[in-house]
């Protein structure tokens, strides 16, 4: 029975991508191109390097929750620990054991897959918007193609599942996809309330707890300290206290009241996404909750609201805006007005990333580069910061300019 | 068409300011190169923090605000280095300072001589999984610029081995000599060592004889660094004070300063 259904659902996948293809042959062949071209000159070094030595490890079988000092690098590699949860993991092994056996570099292939995704992504988007302009929308995105295919990031993947779980919102499918997304990285953990909220039901929650403590346990067995370090104290800043402890640190207030200071500020968070994703339910239940639309409405609003409670703002940065644009493109296939938001959010990313990430980062690999790569860092902190804040208000501007328009005239 | 505009004006924004920023950048006369580190302006030691941010604080001793001298001797010492929580496993921390123009001749040699009090070692070696200090010099020949660096490592562990790949990534950065330490905790800590920079950049496989200088002009200079690997930070309260005593760099251009 289940061999039956997995048979006929790849049937499916793959008659739904041959279609997808023979529709879209112009674009993807242009989108084909441009990785040709942008794949090989481009990399987020530090990370890469830092992928590269985690999935080698990962397919030597080691625990790479664990530091490990393979070796003194000078990147953030140099211990070898992961600090996400591990549903990358199998993507890096994989890049390195292909790149290994085609003597290809590890970011090519790796950033070849972010690509593949991409394309998963511009055809659930089109599914789901059916319109057929949101594939260009998406893929040929500044935004899109610098985190992707540029900066190789694989965010893309988590929207991806996110996709997946706003399609089937209903059913314990969602749960399914919800689960792999918050195994990916924990930029997806603070979306997690939408979709309880939306689905009340034991099993759902059953599935989705099941599936996220099976991706854990083995990690959780090996070293459970370890993976508790890594995926959640390690990385603060993805689960949102790290910025707002820099206003505890403007307060100067030192010992352990900070720690106890930074456990109110999480408790906080955590109680303001959840009244959300409370509100929103009541929202949506005394609207047409079987509209799609307003689905999308209340879960681009949710997401941009969680993830400013969450970090204080949301960083302007390629990786992060992309979780909005995504719904925000959606959204413009039935309101126009979302173009605004849609145009500041790619801008504000872009900017951030040229001077910012694209600097920081030493995305491109020429000599060129070298001076305006250093100059950057330290000299353009402070225009980066005032830049981006800038950019970032305006693009909140958009966004609550574009909701109060289009629910002024729903209510018309 | 229209269906394209949003999509069409977006590309179109960021061509525009790639383009602006680009020119920008490129327009911009490029006075301080990162990992070369010095700083136009500045004529004095000038300590900086790479890796560690400002939790590692790092002050001057004797020595810390002297004016390069006619003859090219700059004794130097750093006296302290407070760190307290680094939240890197990697700590740089390292002092630079711009010197007159000079053109590097044969003569040119470099002589170093560093101790730190066994206790200080002792500690840095069991709370560190290596240490390294370094003097660097950023040399230029027309648009070319090296950093040619002169390193010793203090201590090491079988998994993190300094060595020349160690700082591939490190831009203009070229080892010319990288010396392990096999001294043992029993005593003071002490290099003390004199070299012909010439001759031993002569040694480098791709080095190119011609008008290499140091100079004030193009912000160049000399750069003494330390790094620390995988520092242990046990709680947040730790806090590890590192004393270098008689950190003495002198270094020669001229043949008749050559002892």
């Amino acid at each position: 029975m289940k061999k039956a259904y997995c048979k006929t659902a790849l049937t499916k996948f793959f008659n739904d991508f041959k279609d997808f293809v023979s529709l879209h042959r112009k674009i993807l062949i242009l989108y084909v191109i441009l990785c040709v071209i942008l794949i090989p000159i481009s990399w987020q070094q530090d990370v890469y390097d830092w992928y590269f030595v985690v999935g080698k490890l990962v397919s030597e079988g080691k625990n790479v929750y664990e530091p490990l000092n393979v070796q003194a690098i000078i990147k953030r590699g140099d211990t070898g620990q992961w600090g996400y949860p591990p549903l990358f993991l199998p993507l890096f092994s994989f890049s390195y054991i292909v790149s290994a056996v085609i003597n290809l570099p590890f970011h090519v292939v790796c950033k070849s897959l972010v690509a593949f995704v991409n394309v998963l992504v511009a055809m659930e988007l089109e599914k789901i918007a059916k319109s057929s302009r949101v594939v260009a929308l998406y893929l040929f995105n500044p935004l899109i193609l610098v985190s992707t295919i540029m900066q190789g990031f694989f965010d893309v993947l988590v929207i991806f599942f996110i996709l997946l779980a706003l399609k089937s919102l209903n059913k314990t499918s969602s749960a399914a996809y919800m689960g792999l997304s918050s195994l990916c990285k924990q930029t997806a953990w603070p979306l997690i309330p939408f979709f309880v909220v939306l689905n009340l039901n034991i099993k759902w929650f059953f599935f989705f707890l099941s599936l996220v403590v099976a991706g854990l346990l083995p990690f959780l067995m090996l070293n459970f300290q370890a993976v508790m370090e890594a995926v959640v104290i390690q990385h603060q800043a993805r689960i949102g206290i790290s910025p707002w402890s820099t206003i505890v640190k403007f307060a100067s207030i030192s010992g352990p009241l900070i720690q106890w200071l930074n456990i109110c500020v999480a408790t906080t968070q955590l109680v303001l996404i959840v009244l959300l994703a409370v509100t929103v339910r009541g929202k949506l239940k005394s609207s047409n909750s079987l509209d799609k639309t307003k689905i999308f409405e209340y879960f681009l609003l949710y997401e941009l609201v969680s993830l400013t409670f969450v970090y204080l703002v949301v960083p302007p940065v390629p990786h992060f805006l992309s979780y909005l644009l995504v719904p925000t493109i959606l959204l413009m296939a039935t309101h126009p007005e979302f173009k605004y938001p849609y145009i500041f959010l790619s801008i504000t990313g872009y900017v951030v990333f040229t001077m910012d990430q694209g600097l920081r980062h030493t995305v491109f690999h020429y000599n060129v580069w070298a001076g305006p790569i250093y100059l950057g860092y330290y000299h353009l902190e402070l225009l980066v910061w005032i830049v981006g804040a800038c950019l970032s208000l305006i693009m909140y501007t958009s966004f609550f300019f574009t909701f109060y328009k289009v629910w002024r005239r729903d209510t018309q | 068409m229209k269906d394209k505009m949003p999509l069409v004006s977006v590309i179109l924004i960021a061509i525009i300011l790639s383009l602006s920023e680009l020119y920008v950048f490129l327009g911009l006369p490029i006075h301080v190169v990162r990992n070369g580190s010095f700083d136009e302006g500045l004529n004095y030691w000038n300590a900086e923090m790479i890796e560690g941010e400002e939790l590692v604080n790092v002050s001057l001793g004797d020595g810390s605000n002297q004016h390069p001298s006619e003859n090219f001797h700059c004794p130097l010492t750093l006296s302290r280095i407070n760190m307290t929580w680094p939240p890197h496993n990697y700590i740089w921390v390292k002092m630079y300072q711009l010197l007159p123009e000079h053109t590097l001749v044969e003569s040119s040699a470099l002589k170093f001589r560093m101790m730190i009090t066994k206790t200080d070692f002792e500690r840095l070696s069991s709370e560190s999984d290596a240490m390294m200090i370094y003097v660097g010099f950023m040399i230029s020949r027309g648009l070319e610029k090296k950093f040619l660096v002169y390193a010793w490592v203090l201590f090491e562990t079988r998994l993190t081995r300094i060595t020349v790949d160690t700082f591939n990534e490190l831009a203009f950065w070229r080892i010319v000599r990288l010396e392990k330490s096999e001294q043992r905790l029993s005593e003071n800590f002490e290099i003390t060592s004199t070299t012909s920079i010439w001759k031993d950049l002569e040694h480098q496989e791709d080095w190119v004889d011609g008008d290499w200088k140091i100079g004030h002009e193009r912000a160049e200079g000399i750069e003494v660094g330390i790094m620390l690997w995988n520092v242990e930070t046990p709680d947040f309260s730790w806090r590890l004070n590192v004393y270098l005593d008689h950190l003495d760099i002198t270094y020669y251009w001229l043949d008749n300063l050559m002892p």
